[in-house]
């Protein structure tokens, strides 16, 4: 069975603009399935919009997004329920307990046994401890992993992470990386979106770099990551002087 | 995927999310008791067109109360992302405000169902054989104001005054079933159906219906950006 390739995501021509501001410009990119994307750029550069655009969030002006041959303007539920997202806002409920919002999620998913997909997502994240608590009273780095088991729930095989460190500790983040890396398999598509360089090297196996809504680097992190960091950085400083 | 599951789901964790922090409950309520009390000593106990005024008090009642309500439920959405959690699921866009119509719909007749015969009885109102019409009054006006008020809570909820700018949205579209609700309500204050109550409560179903087709339409263009 070649399923595989079929659960690729293609951009087109992409284009994303909120009024005068463009935030894509014509951005082409081709993620194979089983891709460890990560996609870095300055503050406003595009990269939460590219990762929108993907979901299904937000509709390209111009251009096309497809997953699966699908283009996602018009993607079913079928679609939809293959991809998990989690955002630098959690997407959880503050008064709700971690438990409850998973169950719901579940239920939004159309999981058959919602309360064991929720232990079992539970136990992945390490987060049983604290399944019945409010999301109000957990630290930031606990509720980025409830945000985790969220996306995680419906086992989807497109994964898209908003800049999923932002405000964790060393060690919180140590365990995302690690668990990063767990989640990149062969079948399942990780697109990360990052500010830090380094993180950027111990994972992904692709660093796409952005800038003003277009590529400006597209390239395998293998054994020259010094050389990637290196062009990363002077990408963002040529962009400051602009 | 059907609507009715991940309607019911949506619907069900507001509920929860109300017993939890009784924002919308305290809010809302509390308005309302305060404008049904208030108008219990402005009002004189006898005379001619107290029906006529009696249901236009009401219906201002119930239409701040749907706003508050609306404006809160959908601001729930807006804290973290959560919206965003909705539109990414496989639930139809067409569920997403299904549930948010329930929502809105249940806290409604919550207040609804409390103040409606507070305010008979401190007004000294003798609906009689009207509160049917009262009833069903209650119920068609408030599906035509919810049903405008969730699309345009949705619409709102992503501008920087969405408190000021909902009810200005709301408003104007909301008229006709406004004016029908309190035609209808004053014939039930009189005691039962009168002259054109009729086409009254047609109108009212009437815009019900194409609201309700209106918003099932638009509502996925609304929330996309």
């Amino acid at each position: 069975m070649d399923a595989a390739p079929a659960l690729g995501i293609s951009l087109r021509g992409v284009t994303k603009a909120f009024g005068a501001q463009v935030a894509l410009d014509h951005v082409d990119l081709e993620i194979p399935q089983g891709s460890f994307l990560a996609v870095m750029g300055a503050n406003g550069a595009g990269k939460t919009t590219l990762l929108k655009t993907i979901a299904g969030l937000a509709v390209p002006t111009a251009g096309s997004v497809r997953i699966a041959g699908v283009e996602m303007r018009e993607a079913g539920p079928r679609l939809r329920a293959l991809i998990g997202v989690v955002s630098h806002e959690t997407m959880l409920y503050a008064d709700l307990t971690a438990a409850e919002n998973l169950r719901f999620h579940a239920r939004l998913f159309g999981l058959r046994h919602p309360r064991e997909a929720v232990e079992r997502a539970g136990e992945r994240l390490g987060i049983t401890p604290v399944l019945d608590r409010p999301v109000r009273a957990l630290s930031r780095g606990t509720r980025q992993r409830v945000a985790l088991a969220r996306a995680l729930l419906h086992d989807p095989a497109i994964l898209l992470l908003d800049e999923p460190f932002t405000g964790l500790d060393e060690a919180a983040a140590a365990s995302l990386t690690e668990l990063l890396e767990e989640l990149a398999t062969p079948e399942r598509t990780l697109v990360v979106t990052l500010h830090d360089v380094v993180r950027a090297m111990a994972g992904p196996r692709r660093l796409v770099v952005l800038s003003a809504g277009r590529i400006a680097l597209d390239t395998p992190i293998d054994t020259g990551s010094e050389a990637i960091a290196e062009t990363y950085l002077g990408l963002l400083r040529e962009e400051a002087r602009r | 995927m059907s609507w009715l599951g991940p309607a019911l789901a949506i619907a069900g964790k507001d509920l929860r999310l109300e017993t939890k922090t009784r924002d919308v409950v305290a809010s809302v309520g509390l308005f309302v008791l305060l404008v049904v009390v208030t108008a219990s000593f402005a009002f004189p106990t006898a005379g001619a067109g107290r029906e006529g005024v009696a249901a236009g008090v009401l219906w201002m009642a119930f239409l701040f109360a749907a706003l508050l309500g609306m404006g809160r439920s959908m601001a729930i959405e807006k804290e973290d992302a959560c919206l965003e959690g909705l539109l990414v699921s496989p639930a139809p866009r067409e569920a997403v405000f299904l549930g948010k119509l329930l929502t809105n719909l249940g806290f409604t007749f919550a207040v609804e169902v409390v103040i409606l015969p507070l305010f008979i009885v401190l007004l000294q109102l003798r609906p009689g054989g009207g509160l049917g019409l009262l009833v069903l009054d209650a119920l068609l006006g408030t599906l035509g104001l919810v049903t405008v008020g969730t699309l345009f809570a949705a619409m709102a909820v992503n501008t920087r005054g969405r408190e000021a700018i909902l009810p200005l949205l709301v408003m104007p579209v909301s008229v006709p079933v406004m004016v029908a609700a309190v035609k209808v309500a004053e014939a039930g204050f009189a005691g039962g159906m009168g002259e054109g109550t009729l086409s009254w409560l047609l109108l009212m179903v009437g815009y019900d219906a194409l609201f309700l087709l209106v918003a099932l339409a638009t509502f996925h263009h609304v929330t996309e950006e």
